[in-house]
């Protein structure tokens, strides 16, 4: 099993993140977890698919809580004419 | 004594003339020489100059302003190339005014004039004031107000809903005004993990409408390339010249046109301008404005419990079933032992190591987020899961039983044990090498593993 980059204060019990978990957007996330929700409600899933369902849906409320936690907000300007001419604004380099 | 009837300031002030004016004694009568009226003292004369002056109701003067002096209320004169008139705003009504008075400033007030005896000073007590010429400008709002009106600028239906979670905000507004400020401010308390995008423009002055009208239109045509999801567009309070901009047909052009929900918040709450109107939410406050595109992170965290408690719930009954599944698998074990039930006892013992294993990450999880609740009810999940399942499992048992393991044998179904006797279930769990037993109908067959399929899953029907 390849270990993903060690954090130091990942040391926990907790296992990481999946990478793609990691990345979703708040909104992102608790749309999964809804449809995972509805996919359990409906009563279809056995106990090994419901498990790992749970185990998926945990990744997404903790991904959830990471981003509320987020503490520092990301805030870049420009000018509007410069914006009209196609530039970026000041440290916009994680644009999705 | 000459006078003006035209000036209504001077008319109808006829009170040392009482007798020769219009009002009140009998307009003709000649002066009675034997029962003249006692004279008037200073106070009832005074009296009478108030009183006249009373009649003159609400006048509007426009002068230029001089000798203007702000504490509580604002005193200062109003004068013209001939005359000077002093007035005094009670500082009640200076809240409403929407212009700083200095020196020199060309200004309307409306008030009434009164005189004030033990100065001898006649003030008029201004109610409002504007500035010289604003009346312009009023007029050429209410103008476009009227055509945006009848060309659907301002219809409900077309304002749309606000996003519930942007992913980035886009602010319009000047970047140093005390607006923005507000609006970050707002933004870091309630949502840190919502973007801001701050463009940048000017939010008076000559050219600042086109300005703002650009900024809007690009943030517009960018808003997928920078994942923003709202614009706020806002200003600080000012003059009606001073929020100007936000009147101009450019500016409701590019918000009527524009696909992003728009929230603007311009000047204060008593001021509106035309580009609120248009936007799809007016806010009195640029904190108001932020407070529509900002969620409340507690408000989200409450939502995410509440999801949290619904798939531990639905968790919890998929356990509970397994449980029950298990536990009449037991009783079942002790009285048939036979290979299929063995094989089945395994799996779901696997499961329940599954679920074991799964555990106490989702506790850790929990605990550090202090859902009690979730934690307790899993607890509670992995007896009852199991329960239910035994019920399911019995029906199979006995269907099995009625079977017996001989006639799957005789169907051509094959049991085969690793070296230790435990049946095996999946390719991965015989290491190749391994030496095999399997059982047919007839008799059995000892092998060595030479191959393994891991990824191989069903059987044809034999």
């Amino acid at each position: 099993m390849s270990k993903p980059p060690k954090k130091p204060s990942a040391a926990s019990a907790q296992p990481e993140l999946e990478p793609r978990i990691a990345k979703l957007s708040f909104e992102a996330a608790i749309q999964e977890l809804e449809d995972i929700i509805e996919r359990m409600e409906r009563g279809e899933t056995g106990l090994e698919e419901s498990l790992k369902e749970y185990a998926k849906g945990d990744q997404l409320i903790r991904r959830c809580r990471q981003v509320l936690d987020s503490a520092e907000q990301k805030i870049q300007a420009i000018a509007g004419e410069d914006l009209d001419e196609g530039g970026m604004p000041e440290g916009m380099n994680d644009v999705r | 004594m000459p006078r003006n009837s035209s000036d209504p300031l001077i008319s109808g002030s006829g009170l040392f003339d009482a007798p020769q004016g219009n009002a009140p004694a009998p307009p003709t009568a000649p002066p009675p020489t034997a029962s003249a009226p006692p004279p008037l003292t200073v106070t009832e004369a005074c009296a009478r100059v108030r009183s006249s002056l009373d009649q003159l109701g609400t006048i509007s003067v426009v002068g230029e302003i001089s000798n203007f002096s702000a504490r509580n209320h604002w005193y200062f004169s109003v004068k013209d190339s001939n005359a000077v008139l002093n007035c005094v705003m009670w500082e009640r009504a200076t809240h409403h005014a929407r212009v700083e008075p200095a020196n020199g400033m060309e200004v309307v007030v409306t008030g009434r004039l009164t005189y004030y005896p033990p100065a001898a000073r006649t003030q008029l007590v201004v109610e409002s004031i504007e500035r010289r010429g604003v009346g312009g400008l009023q007029q050429r709002f209410e103008e476009l107000c009227r055509q945006l009106r009848a060309e659907g600028y301002f219809a409900e239906e077309r304002k749309r809903d606000l996003p519930a979670l942007p992913r980035r905000v886009a602010v319009v507004t000047s970047r140093k005004g005390a607006a923005l400020q507000d609006v970050l401010r707002t933004a870091r308390m309630r949502a840190p993990f919502v973007g801001v995008v701050v463009v940048e423009v000017p939010v008076q002055g000559e050219g600042s409408a086109a300005q703002v009208a650009r900024a809007i239109r690009a943030v517009d045509r960018r808003a997928s390339e920078l994942a923003i999801d709202a614009i706020i567009v806002t200003r600080g309070g000012g003059s009606l010249e001073d929020l100007w901009a936000f009147n101009e047909r450019v500016v409701a052009d590019a918000v009527f046109a524009c696909r992003t929900p728009v929230v603007a918040a311009i000047g204060h709450e008593v001021d509106v301008t035309i580009i609120e109107l248009v936007a799809d939410r007016r806010a009195s406050t640029p904190t108001q404005a932020a407070m529509l595109l900002f969620p409340d992170a507690s408000q989200l965290a409450e939502q995410l419990d509440h999801l949290a408690h619904r798939i531990a719930t639905l968790a919890n009954k998929s356990v509970r079933e397994s449980l029950q599944q298990l536990a009449a698998l037991q009783l079942h074990l002790k009285r048939a032992p036979l290979a299929r039930l063995d094989r089945a006892a395994r799996q779901l013992a696997e499961l329940c190591t599954a679920f074991e294993r799964l555990r106490p990450a989702a506790q850790h999880a929990l605990a550090n987020h202090g859902l009690q609740a979730l934690r307790a009810q899993l607890a509670r999940a992995l007896q009852q899961r199991y329960r239910r399942s035994a019920e399911a499992l019995q029906v199979s048992a006995r269907q099995l039983q009625a079977l017996g393991p001989r006639q799957v044998l005789l169907r051509g179904y094959s049991l085969t044990l690793d070296s230790r006797g435990t049946p095996l279930r999946r390719a991965a769990d015989a290491p190749v090498g391994s030496h095999v037993t399997t059982h047919l109908a007839q008799g059995a067959l000892s092998s060595t593993v030479t191959e393994s399929h891991t990824n191989s899953t069903s059987l044809p029907a034999p």
